[in-house]
């Protein structure tokens, strides 16, 4: 199967190969039979890449530990929901899953487009190519998913997945970021092609906009997962960590979110080509960049592969795609001319334009910082970090500056605003930001937090907006319609699905980064080492260790933590936290040890999530007073298993293997060594050693979640196809004739 | 306004903006900055008082756990040299020997102490594992589900 698998990859790259030129001379020589031949390539590309990736798969099912990458990242025991996702947990595996959804998204695009964009198609065909089989040909040289280990050398089990990667976002997180980064990939293709033909309209914009939606809202999603995952786990920097690796997912989607609002501006009066083409080039460009930092493990990351070779290609991949992309926007620069200027600074179009500027301030700002300790390095020759510290001076006020243009842009006329615009407009949301700003200074403690309290009031100033909007636009229907509020909403959202939908996305910005403002703002951590019945406050709640608790599994033993929270003497909640170990594979470690190893744990924190704060705890297990008992048995079962072992070898050595099983089993060895696990586990309830305790109280983490949720919900909306809307329009107006401001 | 004068004035502004972010960042850059150090690194430049970042490999059979405080030996890139850290506080659940960590630490006199929260540890998809499979890996037979709680 390894063999059928590596074949695969062989006509991946050929397919790629052929598809690429196809395509080149069907567009140089104007031959549709060759372009429809390059674009079936793709298709052919896209079913042998899931066929491969099928392949694969079944190996992980059925345990062939014939395959080093299913020896390495499975085993036995490992459950089968995770064998499913460990193909990506590796270099090799998480290749092979690129160059399929990559492959496939590809097709879709093509078929999509295969009647219209016909000049551009075939460049953008050989683009696509160029790109997946470069990932094709690294996981066939480089990277090889199929490499196998000769029948004799095939260990019975693997070494099992990693039981932090042993979480349902294993399944979605790793999946929906190369979803989003493949997609990226489409607008990059037609993009060039659009330079290559020097068709530069705005066909090949509205055509693939819905590619670059896509991409943002499945990126966008994979970074909320990955934050979401990170929340929940010990020691991965809380929901956000500016990691070299998250912070190269963060920066593609930043430039898409620039795209998805200047793009308006080139459909609507004809303005920002080059701007627009260069967004495009840029986040294709800098999806490719963050796949780079991954596996290049040229930046200390805790997300990036330490060791790898992928490096050199990557950054020969990124020097082509970075120098072809300015020297085609410099070759087309006269056909990318504005048809025309901004009229006043008063104006929506001059608010998308400084939004944008914003947007991309900031990318740069990421972009110089985690690349900083390599530019220190070239310059300095030393290795500079300079961590989380450096990014809030400059993120921050971006930010701030970026909500506040949330709310201003939607709102202000296109052209020229007019006084009387900006007082209909403005008053209800400038009164609302205020009102919210006074009662945070007078209810809470935001005065001591001056850029929180501005977030807050910023923040609740888009809210103002966002309602006045719907509140306008149902009002509107309702008067010609009569329909209910809540018909007339959702009427409303399916009738004009991308303004509403970005204001829906605008709403949960708002709100989200409330949430941010005020979990970052207004922590409270403590660290603490408590017996059983020992207490420590913290952000006005007391935290009381109630007692231990052991449960025993087959997968793992785990060692927990009852904590009682109480605020003013009053009962809060009560949590349960845990530190689970799982079987190390490592013979080193002892018959009974290998059950308590360190390096095979992970934590389950006790959370309690509310409107307006959460609750954050975890326990370190105290596994010192067991270590006398685990070393005790690991000498004793070793002395029995050498014993079993040396009548053994008194036996033919082809029977060997096959006795000693049998010895093992009737002698009732692993009986008893699980007992003695489960004795020694057992015996935890028994002491009252100390624990380690975090705790953290953090206000609005809720907002942060919830307002991710709406912006993904308001990107959806707005990629929805219109054939899903189009056979339920709003009834037709209503007899009696009502003066209705332009919805439009 | 002549228009002209008015994109030329409006290129300026936004040209000196620019300007003025990126002195900012590069300065900021420079001097808010630690320096990312191997050990043989560390153990050359290091001095007391100072605070660096240490980046390397935990030594296998370094680590102890004594209460709230975790002491454990970071390796070089050659594997030759090797630092002690004494951490205070919780470590992350991949922290584990051979495994590749970030902390930052504080020279005090030769000894060097990793400040709270700042251990990093990779993403445990992004090492190998190690490929120590044995022959018999059964698990402890699904028994009482809870011992105790």
């Amino acid at each position: 199967m390894g063999q059928l698998g590596h074949a695969i990859l062989l006509l991946d790259v050929g397919v790629c190969v052929y598809g690429i030129v196809a395509s080149v001379y069907g567009a140089r020589t104007g031959r549709r039979d060759w372009s429809d031949s390059g674009r079936r390539a793709v298709y052919a590309l896209a079913l042998l890449s899931i066929t491969a990736f099928a392949l694969l798969e079944v190996a992980f099912l059925r345990n062939d530990f014939s395959f080093k990458v299913v020896a390495d990242t499975s085993s036995t025991t490992t459950p089968t929901f995770y064998k499913l996702t460990a193909p990506w947990s590796s270099q090799q595996g998480s290749l092979l899953l690129w160059v399929t959804m990559s492959s496939l998204w590809s097709s879709v695009a093509l078929y999509l487009t295969r009647r219209r964009l016909r000049d551009l198609a075939p460049y953008a065909t050989a683009v696509l190519l160029v790109l997946d089989g470069f990932f094709a040909s690294l996981a066939c040289f480089a990277a090889n998913p199929f490499q196998t280990t000769p029948a004799a050398l095939t260990p019975s089990n693997g070494s099992g997945l990693d039981p932090l990667l042993m979480h349902p976002s294993m399944m979605f997180h790793p999946p929906m970021l190369y979803t989003g980064y493949t997609l990226m990939a489409v607008p990059f293709a037609f993009a060039v092609a659009a330079l290559i033909t020097g068709r530069l309209g705005s066909e090949w914009i509205r055509e693939t906009r819905r590619f670059a939606l896509a991409a943002w809202l499945c990126l966008g999603l994979g970074i909320i997962l990955g934050a979401r995952w990170s929340y929940t786990e010990l020691g991965w920097g809380g929901y956000w960590g500016w990691d070299p690796v998250e912070n190269a997912a963060l920066m593609p989607w930043i430039v898409s979110t620039a795209f998805i609002h200047s793009i308006q501006l080139q459909e609507k009066r004809g303005m920002l080509k080059v701007w627009n083409v260069s967004l495009v080039l840029l986040f294709g460009t800098l999806s490719i960049f963050g796949t780079f930092l991954v596996r290049s493990g040229v930046l200390e990351s805790i997300h990036a592969f330490g060791e790898s070779t992928l490096g050199v290609p990557f950054i020969f991949l990124l020097g082509v795609m970075l120098f072809s992309s300015v020297g085609l926007v410099l070759w087309r620069r006269d056909r990318l001319a504005s048809e025309h200027r901004i009229d006043s600074l008063i104006s929506r179009e001059a608010m998308f334009l400084l939004q944008n500027v914003v947007l991309v301030a900031m990318t740069c700002v990421i972009f110089w910082v985690t690349m900083f300790p390599l530019i220190s390095l070239a310059v300095t020759g030393t290795k500079i970090s300079v961590g989380p510290p450096a990014f809030t001076p400059f993120v921050v006020p971006l930010a701030l500056i970026l909500v506040l243009l949330t709310g201003v842009g939607p709102l202000i006329a296109w052209r020229r605003a007019s006084f009387a615009n900006l007082r209909r407009q403005f008053v209800f949301p400038v009164a609302f930001g205020l009102l919210v700003t006074v009662l945070a200074v007078t209810l809470t403690d935001a005065g001591s937090q001056p850029r929180a309290l501005i977030m807050f009031g910023l923040g609740a100033f888009v809210i103002g907006t966002v309602v006045q909007e719907f509140y306008r636009g149902a009002a509107a229907r309702r008067a010609m319609t009569r329909d209910p509020w809540i018909v007339a909403l959702v009427a409303l959202i399916r009738r004009n699905r991308r303004r509403y939908g970005g204001y829906i996305a605008h709403f949960g910005f708002a709100v989200m980064l409330i949430g941010i403002a005020g979990s970052s703002s207004f922590q409270h951590t403590r660290q603490a080492l408590l017996r059983p019945g020992q207490s420590v406050t913290d952000g006005g709640y007391s935290f009381r260790y109630v007692r231990q608790t052991v449960a025993v599994s087959a997968e793992r033993l785990s060692f927990g933590a009852i904590i009682n929270v109480t605020r003013g003497g009053a009962q809060v909640v009560r949590l349960h936290t845990m530190q689970s170990f799982y079987p190390s594979t490592n013979t080193a470690d002892g018959f009974i040890g290998r059950f308590f190893d360190t390096a095979n744990a992970d934590s389950t924190i006790g959370l309690d999530s509310g409107p307006l704060r959460d609750i954050w705890t975890v326990a370190a297990a105290n596994l010192t007073p067991l270590l006398p008992l685990i070393n005790r048995g690991d000498v004793l079962f070793t002395a029995e298993y050498n014993a079993i072992v040396k009548q053994v070898r008194k036996l033919p050595v082809s029977e060997q293997s096959a006795a000693l099983n049998t010895d093992l089993n009737r002698s009732g060895f692993w009986v008893a060594r699980d007992a003695a696990v489960q004795g020694i586990a057992a015996q935890y309830l028994k002491h009252d050693y100390p624990v380690v305790f975090q705790v953290i109280v953090s206000p609005l983490v809720s907002w942060l979640w919830g307002g991710a949720a709406l912006i993904l919900l308001g990107g959806f909306i707005s990629v929805l196809p219109p054939a899903l809307v189009a056979r339920r329009r709003a009834p037709a107006p209503a007899r009696r004739p009502v003066a209705v401001r332009e919805l439009a | 306004m002549d228009p002209n004068r008015k994109r030329a004035i409006r290129l300026t502004v936004a040209l000196t903006a620019a300007l003025l972010l990126a002195s900012a960042l590069i300065y900021v850059s420079f001097s808010a900055g630690r320096d990312e150090l191997t050990a043989s690194q560390l153990l050359q430049k290091a001095k007391p008082g100072g605070q660096y970042i240490l980046a390397g490999t935990v030594e296998n059979g370094s680590i102890r756990r004594i209460g709230e405080i975790t002491d454990f030996r970071v390796l070089s890139p050659n594997r030759r040299v090797a630092v002690a850290v004494s951490y205070t506080g919780e470590v992350p659940d991949p922290f584990a020997q051979g495994r590749a960590v970030m902390v930052d630490v504080t020279d005090q006199g030769g000894s060097f102490i990793g400040e709270v929260n700042s251990l990093t540890t990779k993403c445990p998809s992004k090492y190998q594992a190690a490929s120590g499979a044995i022959k018999n890996t059964a698990g402890i037979p699904a028994g009482p589900a809870v011992v105790g709680s």
